[in-house]
Parts: C-alpha cells; sequence; structure tokens
C-alpha cells in the first residue's frame, strides 16, 4: 500500500514536471503575444522611470520590474521576457501538488486535482505568458496553502510569510486584491476569537500586507485614471461564462466543426457552468459550518473553510463593487483566481461529503472526462486566445531573410500585430525598417503582414503572397510589381 | 539672532514660569515659545517705530544675557528616555544629511513666489516700523512671523528669514521625536519627526520665508505643552500652551466657512486631492510625499488613548485646512496624521524603518522629478552656486521668477523706495521697496480696480479715477498688459492723465499726473 501511494505521488511530480518542461518550451519557441509585446514596448524596455510612473490595465508592475531584470540579465528574447512567469508556474505547480495531496492524500485522485488545476487553459497558458497573472496566481495560492497549514494562534513569521505572498500576488496583477482581501478577512474573522490574535495579524500580516503593496504599486497607480480600467464584464452571469468559455472553448478552434453533437455539447456545459458554481458555493455553506465545528483544526478542514469563506467574500466584494462603484466583473483571464478557487472547492466537497461509491466513481470519471477536456486544448506552439500572433515571429524571421538591412523597408501590419512587430524590431535590431504605426495598413508599404480578415486587401492592392503561417493564418505579402525575388 | 533671542526670551519665560522639562524638551520649548514673545517684542519695538538692527541687536544681547545668568541658577535636567545606539546615529546621519541640503537650500536667494511676507518685512525695515496704513484701503494683518523675520532679515536679508523659518521645521521634527520618548513610543514620534522632516512640501515651504512651517510647530508645541500639563498636573504648561495658541492664531487664522467645510467633507473631493496632494503636485503646488497616501492607517491609532488624543489634535489643525485648500495649509494636520500613523505601525516589526528610507529616497528632488507633476512647487536643482553668491544674483532671481522679479526691480528702479503704488498684479515684493498694494488683496483694492475697469469703458471717468487714486496716496500705477484695463492705458495714457514711465517684461508703471 505504502508502495502504490509512492508511485501516485511519483506520477503527480511527474505530471507536474511534465507541464513545467511544456511551459517552457512554449516560453522558448512561441511566438510575443501582443499583450506580451505591448508589455515589453511600453513597460519593459523603457527606462525604471517609465515602469514606475507609468499606469495601464496592462501593467503588472512587479512582473514588469521582474522581466526588465531578466531582460537586462540575459539579453532580450521571448525567454527571458517570460522567465518570471515561468518561475511562478512552476511555484503554481508546487502549491498545486501540496493542496492536492493535503485534499487527497497519495491516490490517484491526487493527480486527477493536479491536473484539474494546472492543465486549465487559463492557468496553463498564464504559466509562460509574459503576463503577471500566472506568477501573481501562483503567490496568491501560496497565500492560501500558508492559512491553511496555519495552527489556531499563528506566529508571526507565519503570518508574515502569509502576508509577503499575498503582496507578491497583488503586485504580479491588481486583479488578486479581490481574492487576497478576501483571504486577509477570513483570516481576522478566524483569528479574531482567539486572545492577543487580532493584533498579532494586524501587526504582522495586514499593516506588512498594506505597506508592501503599496510600496509596489503607489507610483503606478498614482498615475491611473479611470478609463484605464477598461477591461471586465457588467453582469456576474456574464464574467462567469467568460471564464467558462475560455476554459472550455478557446483551444477547441482545431476540432472538426462537422462532429456537432461534440460541438453542441461543449458550449451546452459551458453555457451551464455558472449554474454549477453557485451550486457549488450554495452547497459550500452547510458544509463550511459543519467543518468550522466539528473539524477546523485540522489542515484539510482549514483549506475547506478558508476556501468557502474566500469564495465568498471574494464573490460579495465583487458585486459590492460592481453595486457601489460600477467596478467591472471580471473577464476570463482577469477572473483566472476562481479556477483553482472553485476546482479547489469542488474537490474538497467531493472528497469530504459524497461518501457513496457509486457516486464516488461516478464524480471520479467526471473529473478525469473533464481532464480531457483541458488535454484537447492544449497547443504547444502558441496560446489560443492569442493565436493571430502565432506567426508573427515566422513572418519576420522571412523579412530578414528577404531584405537583410540592404535598404530601408516600411511596413503596412495588421493593427493586431504591430506590437509584436515593434517587439521584434527591437529584439532583432532590425532598424532598416521604419517604424511600425497602429494605422500603417493604410498608407503604401514595402510588404504587408495581414490577418485573415485582411485578405481582401490582397487583390484591392494587388500583392503577392510571400509565406502564409499555418497556425496564425498570416500573411507576409508585398506588392506584386516588387520583382526581385526572395 | 532671532534664533537666539527666542532660545533667550524662551529660557527666560520657562524660568519664570518655572517649568521643568527634559532636557531636550526644554531646548525645544525654549525656542518654540521664546520665538512667540521674540515676536511680541520685535512688534512692541516695530509699533514704536524702533525696529533698527541696533535696537535689536542690543535687546537681544539683554535677553542672552540674562538668560545665560537664569541657565546658571537653574539646576541639571533629566533626560528623555534614549534612542537605541545605532537607531540614534542613523537617524542623526539622515536628518543631517537633509538639513544641511535644507540650509544650501535656504541660503541660496528667496524664490517663493507667493510669500508676501518678506515684502511686508522690507517696507517694515524701511519705515523703522510699522508702516502707514493707507487712507481707505485696509490691508491684510502682518503675520506674527514676520516680526519673528524682522531681526533677522535686518541682518541677513532674505537667507536669514528663510533659515529662521527652516529652524521652525528641525524645531518640529525633534519635538515630534521626543513627544515620542516621552510618551513610551519613541520609534512613532521619530517616524513622525521624519515624515514631516524629509517631506517636499515641508521642504520647500520651510526653505523659503513663509508661515506654514511655523504654524505646524506652534500648534504641534501648543498640543506638546497640553499633554504635558495633562500627564504631569503643572498648570504652569497651560500658560506656555496659551501663549503658543496664541502666536499660532496670529501667524494665520483659520477662515473656514460652513460652505467650505462642506466642500472638503465630499468623498469625491477628497479622493482627487489625496493622490494631488501626496504624490503628483500640481502647478505651482507642493506635495507631501507619496507615503502620505496611507494616511488612513493613522486611524488605527484610536486603539490607543494616546491616538485618540492625538487624532483630537489632527481635527483641531484640520480647520486651517478647511478655511484655504491649500496643500502647505495641511502642514499642521500633516504633523498630527504622521504621528498617528507611527503610533499606528509602531508594533509592526520592520515597518517604520522601510518607510522612512522609502520617504527618504522619493523625498530627494531628484527623485521626486520623476513621479511629481512638471511645474509643482518643490526643490528643485542644487543651488549651491548661488548659496555662496557665485551666480549673478539678478539673472538667478529672474530666471526663477520670471517675470514677477522683473516688475518688482522695474518698480523700484522708477518708484524708488518712498513711491506708493497701486498694481493690478503681484510683483515680488520681497525684492522691492517701495510701497505695493495689490488690488485683488483687499476690499478697497478691488474697489478702486472695479473703478478702473468701469473707466477703461467711458473716457468721461477716466480723470475720476485716477484722481480717487492720488486721494488714497499712490503716486504710481502698476498694469500687466494681461490686464483687461492694459490697452486703455495704454493707447490713451493722456486722456487718463497718467505718464508711462517704463514698460518691461509685459507690464507699464505709469506715474499719476
Amino acid at each position: 500500500m505504502a508502495r502504490l501511494s509512492t508511485v501516485w505521488t511519483r506520477l503527480a511530480q511527474a505530471l507536474a514536471l511534465a507541464i513545467f518542461a511544456l511551459s517552457a518550451y512554449r516560453a522558448a519557441t512561441c511566438s510575443i503575444t501582443i499583450d506580451e509585446a505591448f508589455t515589453y514596448n511600453r513597460f519593459v524596455g523603457v527606462p525604471y522611470t517609465q515602469t514606475l510612473t507609468d499606469f495601464d490595465a496592462n501593467h503588472h508592475v512587479l512582473h514588469a520590474l521582474l522581466a526588465r531584470l531578466s531582460v537586462v540579465a540575459f539579453g532580450i528574447s521571448e525567454f527571458t521576457l517570460r522567465l518570471p512567469s515561468l518561475l511562478g508556474g512552476a511555484l503554481y505547480l508546487w502549491v498545486a501538488l501540496a493542496l492536492s495531496r493535503i485534499i487527497f492524500g497519495p491516490r490517484p485522485m491526487m493527480v486527477a486535482a493536479l491536473g484539474l488545476l494546472s492543465l486549465n487553459p487559463l492557468v496553463l497558458d498564464q504559466m509562460s505568458m509574459a503576463r503577471g497573472y500566472g506568477a501573481g496566481l501562483a503567490c496568491w495560492l501560496l497565500a492560501l496553502y500558508f492559512v491553511a497549514g496555519w495552527p489556531p494562534s499563528p506566529r508571526p513569521g507565519q503570518l508574515r510569510a502569509a502576508a509577503l505572498a499575498l503582496i507578491a500576488s497583488v503586485g504580479f496583477n491588481l486583479i488578486f486584491i479581490v481574492p487576497g482581501l478576501a483571504l486577509a478577512v477570513w483570516c481576522a474573522i478566524e483569528t479574531a476569537r482567539e486572545e492577543g490574535a487580532w493584533n498579532n495579524l494586524l501587526n504582522h500580516m495586514i499593516l506588512p500586507g498594506i505597506v508592501g503593496t503599496f510600496l509596489i504599486l503607489a507610483l503606478p497607480l498614482a498615475h491611473a485614471e479611470a478609463q484605464h480600467f477598461y477591461l471586465g464584464e457588467k453582469t456576474l452571469r456574464g464574467s462567469v461564462l467568460t471564464v467558462s468559455q475560455a476554459s472550455l472553448l478557446q483551444g477547441m478552434h482545431w476540432f472538426p466543426g462537422r462532429i456537432k453533437i461534440w460541438n453542441t455539447w461543449v458550449w451546452i456545459l459551458a453555457d451551464k457552468l455558472p449554474w454549477a458554481a453557485a451550486a457549488l458555493l450554495l452547497l459550500g455553506i452547510p458544509a463550511g459550518i459543519h467543518t468550522l465545528l466539528r473539524a477546523r483544526t485540522t489542515e484539510n478542514g482549514r483549506l475547506g473553510t478558508s476556501l468557502i469563506a474566500t469564495a465568498w467574500i471574494a464573490l460579495l466584494m465583487l458585486v459590492i463593487g460592481n453595486k457601489a462603484a460600477h467596478v467591472l466583473y471580471p473577464f476570463a483571464r482577469t477572473g483566472t483566481y476562481w479556477i483553482p478557487l472553485l476546482t479547489l472547492l469542488a474537490l474538497w466537497l467531493w472528497k469530504r461529503y459524497v461518501t457513496h461509491a457509486a457516486v464516488r466513481a461516478a464524480v471520479s470519471v467526471a473529473a478525469w472526462a473533464w481532464l480531457v477536456l483541458y488535454l484537447l486544448q492544449i497547443h504547444p506552439s502558441y496560446y489560443p486566445p492569442f493565436r493571430g500572433d502565432a506567426g508573427t515571429k515566422y513572418l519576420v524571421e522571412v523579412l530578414h531573410r528577404m531584405e537583410n538591412g540592404s535598404r530601408k523597408i516600411r511596413l503596412g501590419v495588421n493593427w493586431q500585430l504591430v506590437e509584436g512587430f515593434r517587439f521584434y524590431r527591437h529584439r532583432y535590431g532590425l532598424n532598416w525598417i521604419e517604424p511600425v504605426e497602429r494605422d500603417s495598413l493604410e498608407q503604401p508599404a514595402d510588404y504587408y503582414a495581414l490577418l485573415p480578415q485582411d485578405l481582401s486587401l490582397i487583390e484591392k492592392l494587388r500583392l503577392q503572397v510571400l509565406v502564409r503561417h499555418p497556425d496564425s493564418e498570416a500573411v507576409l505579402a508585398r506588392p506584386a510589381a516588387v520583382q526581385s525575388s526572395p | 539672532m532671532s534664533l537666539s533671542g527666542a532660545l533667550a526670551t524662551g529660557r527666560l519665560l520657562l524660568s519664570a514660569l518655572r517649568v521643568r522639562l527634559a532636557r531636550e524638551e526644554e531646548r525645544l520649548f525654549a525656542f518654540v515659545a521664546g520665538a512667540a514673545c521674540w515676536s511680541a517684542a520685535v512688534w512692541l519695538l516695530a509699533w514704536l517705530h524702533l525696529a533698527r538692527k541696533g535696537v535689536f541687536m542690543t535687546v537681544a544681547a539683554i535677553l542672552i544675557s540674562a538668560a545665560f545668568l537664569a541657565l546658571r541658577k537653574r539646576g541639571p535636567c533629566a533626560s528623555l528616555p534614549p534612542l537605541g545606539g545605532r537607531t540614534r546615529y542613523v537617524c542623526a546621519a539622515l536628518f543631517g544629511g537633509f538639513l544641511l541640503m535644507y540650509v544650501v537650500y535656504a541660503v541660496a536667494p528667496e524664490t517663493s513666489l507667493t510669500g508676501n511676507h518678506l515684502g511686508r518685512v522690507e517696507q517694515m525695515q524701511e519705515a523703522r516700523g510699522l508702516p502707514a496704513p493707507v487712507a481707505g484701503i485696509v490691508e491684510p494683518g502682518p503675520s506674527a512671523i514676520e516680526f519673528f523675520y524682522l531681526p533677522a532679515f535686518s541682518i541677513g536679508r532674505h537667507a536669514s528669514a528663510a533659515l529662521a523659518h527652516l529652524s521652525f521645521l528641525a524645531a518640529l521634527a525633534l519635538g515630534l521625536a521626543s513627544y515620542g520618548r516621552r510618551s513610551g513610543c519613541a520609534r512613532a514620534g521619530v517616524f513622525a519627526g521624519f515624515m514631516m522632516f524629509l517631506s517636499p512640501l515641508a521642504a520647500v515651504d520651510a526653505t523659503s520665508a513663509r508661515t506654514e512651517a511655523a504654524l505646524a510647530c506652534t500648534l504641534f508645541f501648543c498640543y506638546y505643552a497640553l499633554e504635558l500639563w495633562d500627564a504631569t498636573g503643572r498648570r504652569r504648561m497651560l500658560v506656555v500652551a496659551g501663549i503658543l495658541l496664541a502666536f499660532a492664531m496670529a501667524i494665520g487664522t483659520s477662515s473656514a466657512s460652513l460652505e467650505s467645510i462642506q466642500r472638503a467633507a465630499r468623498p469625491e473631493y477628497l479622493m482627487g486631492k489625496a493622490i494631488e496632494w501626496t504624490t503628483m503636485g500640481a502647478t505651482g503646488q507642493g506635495f507631501f510625499g507619496p507615503v502620505f497616501l496611507l494616511a488612513p492607517l493613522g486611524l488605527l491609532a484610536l486603539r490607543k488613548p494616546i491616538g485618540r488624543r492625538t487624532l483630537a489634535g489632527a481635527a483641531f489643525a484640520a480647520l486651517w485646512l478647511v478655511g484655504a485648500a491649500r496643500p502647505e495649509a495641511a502642514l499642521p494636520l500633516a504633523a498630527f496624521v504622521a504621528l498617528a500613523m507611527g503610533m499606528a505601525l509602531v508594533d509592526s516589526p520592520g515597518m517604520i524603518p522601510l518607510l522612512v528610507a522609502v520617504h527618504a529616497v522619493m523625498s530627494l528632488p531628484q527623485a521626486a522629478a520623476i513621479y511629481s507633476w512638471p511645474d509643482t512647487w518643490r526643490l528643485r536643482e542644487w543651488p549651491l552656486k548661488a548659496a555662496l553668491h557665485r551666480v549673478n544674483e539678478d539673472a538667478y532671481l529672474m530666471s526663477r521668477m520670471y517675470p514677477a522679479y522683473g516688475w518688482a526691480r522695474s518698480i523700484d528702479e522708477t518708484a524708488g523706495k518712498s513711491g506708493q503704488v497701486f498694481a493690478l498684479a503681484e510683483p515680488a515684493r520681497a525684492y522691492c521697496s517701495a510701497r505695493i498694494i495689490v488690488a485683488e488683496e483687499s476690499e478697497g483694492g478691488r474697489a478702486l480696480r472695479a473703478t478702473l475697469q468701469a473707466a477703461a469703458g467711458r473716457r468721461d471717468l477716466r480723470r475720476a479715477a485716477i484722481s480717487g487714486l492720488k486721494q488714497h496716496g499712490f503716486g504710481w500705477l502698476f498694469v500687466p498688459d494681461a490686464d483687461p484695463c492694459a490697452r486703455s492705458l495704454r493707447a490713451s495714457a493722456t486722456g487718463w492723465g497718467i505718464t508711462p514711465i517704463k514698460e518691461a517684461h509685459g507690464a507699464v508703471i505709469y506715474r499719476l499726473d
């Protein structure tokens, strides 16, 4: 039996390593995406002063600072830009493995739990993309892990570790202010019952948390305006739908459209997920109360109550923020934290309260099937939400081979590719390409980089297609009158 | 001389009241309470038209001698609980470094645009006392701080007055620290002291001959005296507190109206101002430094009785803010808020040194340039050459106070020391010996300006308007080109009965014929 448990542990570790290897491969090989390139062009490849005093919803401050450090230390490339996220991904996998072990112990479901927590496309992409979501999620989950492991009266060191993790998560991405605050509020409620613990929590977790977050974000946020917070959904249901669709449909575009039953089934599933999430939260209330009364001191019990409380407090904060201050609800990736939160909650409820063997087996099968849904969406060579960017690097390399700096050229580029072209122009030092502007397609150019929606221009401008990228379907073309061959 | 005069007067006052304080406190109270008494003494001399350098020096010498004798009779004083060894040296190094920097800024020629205080000091020096009032025009009364500056100005001119003001900021910082040490939360006091001393706004205000740092210092010491009375039961501390409160009121009173209080209480107003006043600044306005954005943490001080009293002090100091919604008017409030923040953070290990270090870095003029609005009021390039008088002072001032300094020089050259000028815009009065009445600053001035504007549209009223000015004793009229009357005055000066004497820096100086 002991040997079998070691096997499952080793299997889970192997899965974590495989996911990390996949993330590293994607970090090294995937073409830069529009959001990553924008991050580099505006917040990383600029003087420190601009990193610290400029703001946009795209600006994930701590990530930008670490990415800058990485680029300065190792030179500019897609991999060095993505290195902080990759390390964040490694941390996420380690914490996800630890949390899966807390819930299931060394059993087969631990492997499934790790897969469900890590292979969701929204989470997996962020383990290597040069944004702050992945590392922020890892730090927030680490804080949750710390809280789950606390004794009834946590020591100052334990409180400071949780504060540090929460500071880092919010520093990496502002979206984690909601689950971070929710977790802190739950800690306050939890510790208020212990004598003297409230002061301890205030002095060693809450105040350091506020000060640390302030130190990272104060200057950039001082330059923020209301219109900078543009990404979001107006309704709660719409918000949950964006998260569920991004989890279940975003990477499915390759699946043959003619298998309609499958297609319809996945759409229906994504559409019903908000109800499932609501049911999960409602079921969590009696389960949480029961655990508080019976087993709140065990690590598993603390994890469960923390999950339920954090989910409810976060939800309340979002609703109050929306109703009182018109703050938008999360949109797809800005609601990333709901994925581990709800996944862990579902797994915890299943492990603790589903006792009937047949039901347990059925839910196990459903969990593995769900995992298959995630596996079907893995694309090692590109990030599904940014499929249009998949060929940017390839197009630039072709252009580089064709021209090689022999003359100054002007590019007409679809606006979605502009940031990527700017990044590669800088990365390869292609100063013979004139700076690429957003409206460049409206001006005459020597070469054109087009996406499928621009293909009508090929006929209109009498362009000769030079190459077409298979994944992104982006096209490099030039006016047909030019005679020189590549 | 002002500093030693104040210290001596303060020592005599404390001896007379037989108030026994700790050694550190005694020096600070002697300075601040002494400044109040010394100002009153100078006011008396000015009223008697004895405001001369020799008189000031004689009185100061007498006071210093008397204080020396009083000090010899007094026994040794106790000390406040000391700061830890390494902390003391780090604090001293940080305080000394910034003080040295501030001294250089203060010694450089005064370039504060909005302060009229040195203008009035200059006129008092010219008149050897309080200048005669202008008939029919009620000017704003002189601030008590101007009488404190007058002896210093009579010896060292502008730089001495600025240094005298800087001494109040230093006293405030040291006072906050000693208050913390006495109250058993030394780190909170030291934190508050540094928050105030390093603040970019406090720095630029204190290195100019203005009033706000002095007001903040006086109000805080008034609170400190009340705390000492409460803690020790010595009623004589109430006398000190009363003197300091009177001095604070005489430095600058609050003109809080119900409307301004209601406006200031609106959350969106507060939110908007919070970023502007702490981090970004605005055109011509200073800012406290980004760490003050954490001011709401000060509310956690409500958990302790001393914190509640500090916040009560903050509420009182806020009265000066609601009357004039400018960041520098919030300096008295900021001292209490910083103290409350320190009390909230005092039990959180590492937070106070971390925030002081960050505040120090962010307050350096070079760092503030990175994150603040470009034309905020703050310390700018290092003025060492100007402080050492190695640059042409005229050119230096002209580049920093254009066109106000140019106007002042032109007025001085045309109107002379005895001239009385009615000005439709504000020149740099700190550099002008002529008596200048700025139209916007008094009810009577605004009425005269309205008469001029009415006359600009009606030829038949023009000579009457000018003779109205002459009846008030004005011999000169200063008109910037941007003024609505400027075109009419320039086009038909003879019709108005005036002669343009000098045209410079976008303004014209007319002689009233």
